[in-house]
């Protein structure tokens, strides 16, 4: 920067390091006024400070353990196959998007689209004007696990669903993502991860859907090296990314960056691999 | 389709050559990253041909296949993994061959027994191979597998030199090399010749724009342009059209062609271009020329081009290009179709490239210090190579381009009075105290301080120029003193200035690049000076920071040579990749999964041999690992040799029972094990490291000759035993007999190294003992003299007296093998010992009466101990003396294998200077 040679990366924080923080605030409020719903000048209310890290993006340990509190307490209730469906369903996916730092859109992973040998899986969850934007992200154990809980509960559930009335069940017990749906009058009814994420993450205390994401950014800055987090966040120019044809990161060293700290991330919040606490049966 | 797995093959019904080829071609997809599926093809042809192994590294050189645009001079290397390895041995153990016109698709279809496969097919089983390795090596490295990054390899000389540690790794090649060098292309690609003598017509031009080819200092470039012009115009109208012409397009293109500083070609890319229209026109006789009509003109362009093999030089492209600009600039858009199809002949990649190599640099250093401008030539060429800068750029410093400051030592590339940049990105700050060697930092800081002690110059303090600083003027004197240098130091023509940018690129991104996994990654002596595993420590953490893992080792690399982006680095400097790849695909945890059982049915093991593997992979596991604690990011291997030990077992791997350490570790071995016994096998068969197939006992060895030291006395050190890692050179010297039959006999190829000298002295010898009748004939005898020339170790003088005391009679018309000193007598049985004979090839008999009976038993008693018989041996020494007969009966004939061993003697003189 002092030589003049001012990169992409380094002008945003060139421009802005040199006008005070609230004015840039105001400027930019007013550029988004409309666009986004999330005020970045005035801070949250008093009673909803402790909940968040920063702006209202970033949920705080505390609101993460609520939300997972909420979650598993749901698996522990003996309730009707619709409600018992849910709960499982809620719990994965948002433990999959809070261990993959998942936008909410698109497909999570399912069991067999990570690859066994290094437990590397590829996400697709943004959408941009040149199409789909890749991320290599690493499966960690947790992760792991609760999908091996997950795959296990629906393969005990497809027998109870019965015959394919409607055409479409072995389709959604099939997806090439994480199969996600609801049971409504016994029937497997669309949903979806955003769907998910909307009711058991924004709907809490004003967190938006990917909260699970700015949280493990915060998290895991410090603790990896900065190219691990482009790399899993997905961050970095289009098309010269960390896996493109001028990056240089090998995956395997990356994987070992983040093997380091994401398990014990996530079991410090209190995420943890959990089934139903009662095998599913037919009851409703 | 998509997941291909090696099968077991019971009964092939197809050709055996093929099921093998394809089972080679399948392996290496899936476990040696051979992505590009355009070199498929000329993999095969490589693998059947131009095999190379250094006892350690399997490798083929290949050359681009029809339909791939690419100049046919560029070449492309490919390292095989260590399971291709082993098949790769084994094809050229059992002598196959496949047909000429074999293909990929068939060999693969031959292999996994369908009639034949699709396009579609083939496309999955790349797809499927690049998703596996895009987990496992960089996206860098995946690329270059693939055949998106077109980057030449290394000429085969620069690497053998780099391989073998050694100069000269083929002799074909070095002599393809040096045609490239007299005449600027190889025949088989060159451009086609032209009629007449086309210099003369446009030589008046050509001299206006030489005198002209430098900018001056301080000039600006619109002003050069302007004068070199003028100078063009000044010349008398050329009385031939198409010199008019052409004069004409040089006036045209320096005013209005694209240019970097101003618009208009630079004088010497006017110049340059000139002479390649010059000679494509020479096909055009001047009284039919008429550049009104552009659709001649298109045919005599696409003609040429036509006519060429492989991609045209880009430079003549442009050429083209540029006069296609200038005969549409009275009417635009009259050569669009022309434009485009000359735009559609550009190759995708370049030709050739070369590096400086670490022993080149250090011997050029070594050379420099005798000339008057030496000083300064040492000093440029330590910052060429070291920093990668620009020749103007280097040559332009001064004293307050450097800052000194907490162990840093900064460089900083700028504009200045002297110079101006390229282009913008051209300015950078050079870590120098990183890159450079402690010696050649002292040396850098000495200059720096004599001119940082002129305190009362008015100037700029320039680090290149005279003492004093002030005068700035000795920049040809300095570059030209170092590319002669180089040029005598390497012994190639083509490598110049430029070379020494492209070598630092090249080793700083392989520098960089080295698996952070691997502690002791498998780099060649050669290049150890400068990548290593030390050096990647300390220049990442200065490049890229302490905490990077080397994401962007190839955005650091473009910055510190000046490009305004990566692409440029990648695409014309980095020329070291396909060695990159090979440390990735080759580290442990890259390796994928295989299945036990094909590989022992395909590779021949036994089942106590997989037993046995398993056994020292448990023991081995079972062996406290002291590192296991270490906090390391990634789990470091126990041992220097590669363990397959996967850095981190994923949860899915542990939860699915797959031992993959164990298994790995398993396969490790065998592997290992295989490439040495094998490996042994292609050396001996081969002759060296380099195999062809087809002709492979016909073609002449190439010899590394030592010279020990003692004159006359010059020894061919046999290739394999230095090859083969952790063996002893226990077998001492080996001569190359079929070189030397080849030299006397005026046939085969005569390698560099031997001198004229050499060649005259053996034809002497040949002469002298009139040896044309007794040329041992048939390869058993061909190979028994090979085996005798095979000696355990050098021969001591006491043996080479006996030996030429024998060979001093021969000389004199006798024909056996006659010893008449005892001390000759014995040294000559330990001659025949360390030449592999065994007591039952010869027959030793002491000419004595006394000894009429005396069997060969006795006989060595008696040499051992004469004194023990006092009938033989008496106050004088002893009487008589002895001779040997060989006997080897397993070759029927009485004659043949003594003449056999007659001629190995021979050969064995005279390559010990025993015959002038």
């Amino acid at each position: 920067m002092l030589g003049g040679r001012v990169g992409r990366v380094a002008r945003t924080s060139g421009y802005y390091g040199s006008i005070a923080h609230d004015a840039v605030s105001v400027l930019y409020r007013s550029a988004v006024e409309g666009v986004d719903r999330v005020s970045h000048v005035e801070p949250p209310p008093a009673h909803l400070v402790d909940r968040y890290i920063g702006d209202r993006l970033t949920p705080s340990d505390g609101t993460v353990r609520d939300i997972i509190a909420r979650l598993a307490d749901r698996l522990d209730v003996q309730g009707s196959l619709t409600e018992r469906h849910r709960a499982i369903t809620d719990y994965t996916v948002v433990l999959l998007a809070f261990a993959f730092g998942h936008r909410g859109k698109g497909d999570l992973p399912a069991m067999w689209s990570i690859d066994p040998e290094t437990g590397f899986c590829w996400i697709e969850d943004k959408l941009t004007a040149s199409g789909v934007l890749q991320r290599l992200a690493w499966t960690c154990d947790i992760a792991i696990r609760q999908l091996a809980i997950y795959h296990a509960y629906l393969k005990a559930l497809r027998p109870l669903i019965g015959p394919d009335k409607t055409g479409r069940t072995d389709e959604r017990f099939n997806t090439p993502g994480l199969p996600i749906f609801d049971i409504v009058d016994g029937v497997p009814a669309e949903r979806d991860a955003w769907d998910v994420l909307g009711r058991c993450v924004a709907a809490h205390g004003g967190l938006t859907r990917n909260a699970g994401r700015h949280w493990l950014r915060a998290q895991l800055v410090g603790k990896c090296s900065t190219e691990s987090l482009h790399a899993l966040f997905g961050h970095g120019p289009v098309e010269d990314g960390s896996w493109d044809i001028h990056g240089a990161l090998d995956p395997l060293a990356y994987r070992a960056d983040i093997a380091r700290v994401l398990d014990s991330v996530l079991a410090a919040a209190g995420w943890r691999p959990r089934g139903l606490i009662a095998e599913p049966s037919g009851e409703r | 389709m998509k997941h291909w797995q090696p099968t077991l093959v019971a009964k092939p019904t197809r050709p055996i050559a093929d099921v093998r080829m394809g089972e080679m071609l399948l392996i290496a997809i899936r476990h040696g990253a051979l992505l590009a599926r355009g070199w498929w093809e000329p993999w095969i042809v490589a693998v059947q041909r131009g095999v190379q192994f250094d006892g350690a590294r399997l490798w083929v050189d290949m050359a681009p296949a029809d339909g791939i645009n690419l100049p046919a001079r560029h070449r492309r290397r490919w390292f095989a993994d260590p399971i291709t390895r082993a098949l790769i041995l084994k094809w050229h153990r059992d002598g196959l061959v496949c047909a000429p016109d074999t293909t990929p698709a068939a060999c693969l279809a031959a292999y996994l027994d369908r009639d034949q496969l699709a396009e579609s097919d083939l496309d999955d089983l790349v797809t499927a191979a690049e998703a596996h390795w895009k987990l496992r090596i960089p996206g860098l490295l995946v690329a270059h597998a693939a055949g998106r990054i077109t980057t030449a390899s290394l000429p085969a000389r620069t690497w053998g030199e780099i391989a073998f540690d050694r100069v000269a790794a083929d002799v074909v090649e070095h002599r393809a090399e040096d045609a490239i060098d007299a005449g600027g292309m190889m025949p088989a690609v060159a451009e086609p010749a032209e009629p007449g003598s086309p210099t003369g017509r446009v030589r008046s031009v050509s001299a206006a724009l030489k005198d002209h080819k430098k900018q001056p200092r301080g000039m600006p470039a619109s002003t050069w342009k302007a004068n070199a012009r003028r100078a063009v115009r000044s010349i008398a109208t050329p009385k031939q059209k198409i010199a008019k012409e052409l004069r004409d397009w040089c006036l045209w293109a320096l005013r209005n062609e694209g240019g970097r500083a101003s618009k208009g070609f630079a004088v010497s890319t006017t110049q340059s271009y000139l002479g390649k229209l010059n000679r494509i026109f020479s096909a055009w006789e001047d009284s039919t020329f008429t550049s009104a009509d552009a659709a001649d003109v298109r045919a005599l362009l696409i003609g040429h081009l036509d006519r060429c093999i492989g991609c045209p030089p880009q430079n003549t492209l442009k050429a083209m290009l540029s006069y296609a600009r200038y005969m549409a600039r009275d009417k635009p858009g009259s050569t669009t179709e022309l434009l485009e199809e000359i735009g559609q002949r550009f190759p995708e990649g370049h030709g050739a490239a070369d590096l400086v190599t670490p022993t080149v640099y250090a011997k050029a250093l070594a050379l420099l210090g005798r000339g008057p401008f030496d000083e300064d030539a040492t000093l440029f060429l330590v910052l060429a190579f070291r920093t990668g800068a620009r020749p103007d750029e280097i040559l332009a410093l001064r004293r307050d381009d450097f800052s000194e400051g907490k162990g840093h030592l900064d460089m900083v590339i700028d504009a200045n009075a002297s110079r101006s940049l390229k282009t913008k990105t051209s300015r950078r700050v050079i870590p120098a105290e990183v890159l450079l060697e402690e010696d050649e930092l002292v040396r850098l800081k000495k200059r720096l301080l004599e001119r940082a002690t002129k305190d009362d110059l008015i100037g700029e303090r320039w680090l290149f120029g005279s003492p004093d600083g002030v005068i700035h003027d000795r920049n040809e004197a300095v570059t030209e003193r170092v590319a002669e240098v180089l040029r005598a130091v390497s012994g190639s023509k083509r490598l110049g200035l430029n070379h020494l940018r492209h070598s630092c690129a090249s080793y700083l991104l392989a520098t960089l690049l080295l698996p952070l996994d691997v502690p002791h990654p498998s780099i060649p002596v050669a290049l150890q000076s400068v990548v290593s595993v030390d050096r990647r420590d300390q220049i990442s953490r200065r490049l890229l920071g302490a905490e990077r893992l080397g994401g962007g080792a190839m955005h650091a690399v473009s910055q510190m040579l000046g490009h305004t982006a990566p692409g440029t680095s990648l695409l014309y400097y980095c020329h070291l990749l396909d060695f990159s790849l090979l440390l990735y695909i080759t580290r442990p945890s890259s390796m994928r999964s295989i299945d036990v059982a094909w590989l022992c049915s395909s590779l021949g093991y036994k089942r106590d041999t997989l037993r046995k593997a398993r056994s020292r992979a448990q023991a081995d596991l079972s062996k406290p690992n002291d590192t296991e604690q270490a906090p390391l990011p990634i789990r470091r291997h126990r041992q220097d040799r590669a363990i397959p030990i996967y850095s981190r077992p994923s949860a899915t791997a542990i939860s699915a029972g797959l031992n993959r350490e164990d298994e790995l570790r398993v396969v490790s071995d065998l592997l290992d094990r295989d490439a040495r016994r094998l490996g042994r096998e292609f050396l001996r068969r081969s002759g060296g490291p380099v195999m062809s197939a087809a002709d492979q006992l016909a073609r002449p060895q190439e010899p590394i000759i030592h010279d020990n030291g003692r004159a006359g006395w010059k020894l061919v050190r046999q290739r394999d035993r230095r090859l083969l890692p952790g063996e002893r050179m226990d077998r001492g010297y080996r001569v190359p007999w079929r070189t030397i039959i080849g030299a006397i006999q005026g046939t085969g190829i005569i390698p560099s190294e031997v001198g004229a000298a050499d060649v005259a002295r053996w034809r002497r010898g040949k002469d002298l003992l009139d040896l044309a009748g007794e040329m041992p004939a048939g390869l058993a005898l061909q190979a028994l003299v090979e085996q005798r020339l095979s000696l355990s170790r050098p021969i001591r003088d006491a043996e080479r007296r006996a030996l030429e005391g024998v060979l001093s009679r021969w000389r004199r018309g006798a024909v056996d093998v006659r010893l008449m000193r005892l001390e000759d007598a014995r040294a000559f049985i330990t001659l025949l010992e360390i030449m592999g004979f065994k007591d039952d090839d010869i027959t030793l008999r002491l000419t004595s009466k006394k000894a009429a009976d005396m069997s060969a038993e006795s006989v060595r008693r008696f040499l051992a101990k004469p004194q023990a018989s006092s009938d033989l041996y008496g106050r004088w020494g002893w009487r008589g003396s002895l001779v040997v007969q060989f006997r080897l009966p397993e070759f029927g004939a009485v004659a043949a294998p003594a003449h056999a061993v007659r001629f190995a003697l021979v050969v064995l003189g005279i390559d010990a200077g025993l015959i002038v």
